[in-house]
């Protein structure tokens, strides 16, 4: 009865969630398939996933989106956890001073696109400071940052819009750690460094996996930063599925919907592979 | 002087937390500074542990502060909630960098002494509040600290618990004899286990002294009332109480406190019960006699409101100040 009662009220929220988000991946895995695609009709089943998995290009796109993501969310996690950590630290009057590191939080993703297109082109802000300064002979000498292989205007910019969100996050858990624990640690005979990674570290961990997971979901899974900022070949595997979905043939359909079945699927083994290696990482970091 | 505090203020504003404070403590005392909340004790405290620093004053010691520095115990024990209760234990030999097998042996050794032994892989949260303070004191007893100092030592224990702690406390001074300073505002307790008491009020130390003369000499009336209800009895009134001491000679009023009075229907039955009040450990009587009121603190419940009964006072204290 009370299981009956605990479903019932949560049903108006479990319903949009059934019909919008599950129907919705009930339609992509079976369009994946080359079912429920109207008019269209395939003799072999997994024909998108033979030609996504024989196609050098995809394999590429899904590497290529794999570097970008976990490089960008581990410099944010770093950068984010050290800039937290030392906010916490300053004295409480400074602290709301320190809000001024939330602007980039409010900014769009595709905002960020445009910003950092403007600052490091060859023809950007940067560039002209440089050239300014005679750093640089011509705007042609200034290093190009911008839709290159190893992706360093995506990282830049995915860095720049998730380090301050790390940062409110593990500022956040770190309001709740006691500053005396660091004063008793101190006396004992602990030095800055022993104290983070022995007391703040682990009590920050389970945020800091979190946050991990977020960030590496979206920034894997984003779309308008790599519009934007991102080079052609290979590009982040959501660009290709833009473009197969949107720009090709409606048959090709199907390529579309695998891809982002295994993107999803890869994110859920992901999150599962994860949260297992840190809970046990976490019980490790407890023995140290 | 094994460690000497000279004139050590320190202001917040315009608070004046701590108001030049000075005292001196002999190698292996037990010092208690009472004083109620927001008299400026914890700041002492911290200023003596080095977390804060004295606008002004000086702190003399004969200890290796530098390999053994004073290690303050605070209030809520603040144990390392990632860690078990083992490695809170040997985290300030782990720092040191003492060898594996040493830090084993030593940890044991005060799991043991501090009856711990079952507890080694629980962590914080697992445990009660005497419990995690048995941790706190181990985790500083057993980097040999030169000072132990000890921050309300009974605010977060239940009452039965607070005696009990205080005994520990004393036992284990004793055996390691480490030199210990505690604030409180516990006065049993601090009495119980103390072999100096200061009286610290409004942020300036009014009396630092043994425990008996701090109880029974008080510097002054404000010291005397931090202490324990004062009777103030006018000379006037001396005929109709039984003194086992005479009364000062300048016909002064005298001070008692309320547990050194005794109530008794044998003799002279002049005074008048007003008010019976059960208070738990003890009675508390309010007695007058026309416009003279005195509060008695008895464990003798016999006596109802309305009787007339005779006072006798067993002993007052002399203030220094009157």
């Amino acid at each position: 009865m009370r299981r009956i009662n605990i479903i019932l009220s949560l049903l108006p929220l479990l319903l949009p969630f059934l019909a919008i988000i599950g129907g919705g991946l009930l339609i992509t895995g079976l369009q994946s398939f080359g079912l429920m695609m109207f008019s269209y009709e395939y003799e072999d089943v997994l024909f998108a996933y033979k030609q996504l998995f024989s196609d050098t290009w995809f394999l590429e796109s899904a590497v290529f989106s794999l570097y970008v993501a976990l490089t960008a969310t581990l410099i944010s996690i770093v950068i984010g956890t050290l800039f937290a950590y030392l906010i916490w630290k300053l004295p409480g009057k400074y602290h709301s001073r320190a809000v001024i590191y939330k602007i980039p939080l409010i900014l769009p993703h595709i905002g960020v696109g445009f910003i950092a297109v403007i600052l490091i082109s060859k023809t950007g802000v940067f560039s002209s400071i440089a050239y300014q300064l005679n750093l640089i002979d011509s705007f042609e000498d200034f290093p190009n940052l911008l839709y290159t292989r190893a992706g360093i205007d995506l990282i830049l910019a995915y860095i720049y819009k998730e380090t301050p969100f790390v940062m409110v996050m593990v500022y956040a858990i770190l309001s709740r750690f006691d500053k005396r624990i660091i004063d008793t640690a101190g006396m004992l005979g602990a030095s800055q460094m022993r104290s983070f990674f022995t007391l703040v570290l682990p009590f920050i961990m389970p945020v800091l996996n979190t946050t991990f997971i977020i960030l590496f979901i979206f920034s894997f899974g984003g779309f308008d930063l790599p519009f934007v900022l991102g080079d052609s070949y290979p590009g982040m595997i959501t660009i290709r599925i833009y473009e197969y979905f949107f720009q090709k043939d409606m048959a090709l359909r199907p390529i579309a919907m695998a891809m982002l079945t295994l993107v999803f699927s890869f994110s859920l083994i992901f999150i599962f592979t994860y949260l297992k290696f840190s809970s046990r990482l976490e019980k490790e970091v407890r023995k140290l | 002087m094994f460690l000497g505090v000279e004139n050590i203020a320190k202001s917040y504003g315009s608070a004046h937390v701590v108001d030049a404070v000075s005292f001196g403590v002999n190698k292996g005392e037990l010092v208690s500074i009472i004083g109620p909340s927001g008299a400026g004790k914890t700041t002492l405290l911290k200023i003596l542990a080095g977390l804060e620093k004295a606008d002004q004053g000086a702190i003399t010691s004969m200890a290796d502060l530098q390999n053994n520095p004073a290690i303050l115990v605070f209030q809520d024990y603040l144990l390392f909630p990632t860690m078990t209760i083992f490695d809170n234990i040997a985290f300030g030999l782990r720092c040191r960098k003492i060898a594996r097998a040493e830090i084993g042996k030593k940890v044991i050794e005060m799991l043991e002494y501090f009856q711990l032994k079952d507890k080694s892989a629980h962590y914080p949260g697992q445990l009660s509040a005497g419990q995690q303070q048995r941790v706190a004191l181990a985790r500083a007893m057993v980097v040999s600290p030169s000072i132990l100092l000890l921050d309300e030592p009974f605010a977060n224990l239940d009452r039965n618990l607070k005696a009990e702690t205080a005994e520990f406390i004393r036992e284990f001074q004793q055996e390691y004899q480490i030199t210990t300073i505690s604030v409180t505002h516990d006065l049993q307790e601090a009495f119980m286990m103390s072999d100096k008491i200061g009286i610290m009020l409004e942020g300036r130390l009014c009396q630092f002294d043994d425990v008996k003369t701090v109880y029974n000499q008080p510097v002054s009336s404000q010291v005397a009332e931090f202490l324990g209800h004062v009777n103030i009895i006018p000379p006037h009134c001396f005929n109709y109480l039984e003194l086992e001491e005479s009364g000062p000679a300048n016909g002064s009023s005298i001070s008692v406190r309320a547990e050194a009075l005794e109530l008794s229907r044998e003799g002279e039955c002049l005074w008048r019960i007003d008010e019976v009040v059960f208070a738990g450990q003890f009675i508390m009587y309010r007695v007058s006699l026309e416009k003279t009121a005195l509060t008695v603190y008895s464990f003798n419940g016999d006596f109802g409101q309305g009787e007339r009964v005779s006072v006798r006072v067993k002993q007052f204290i002399k203030i220094k100040e009157s």
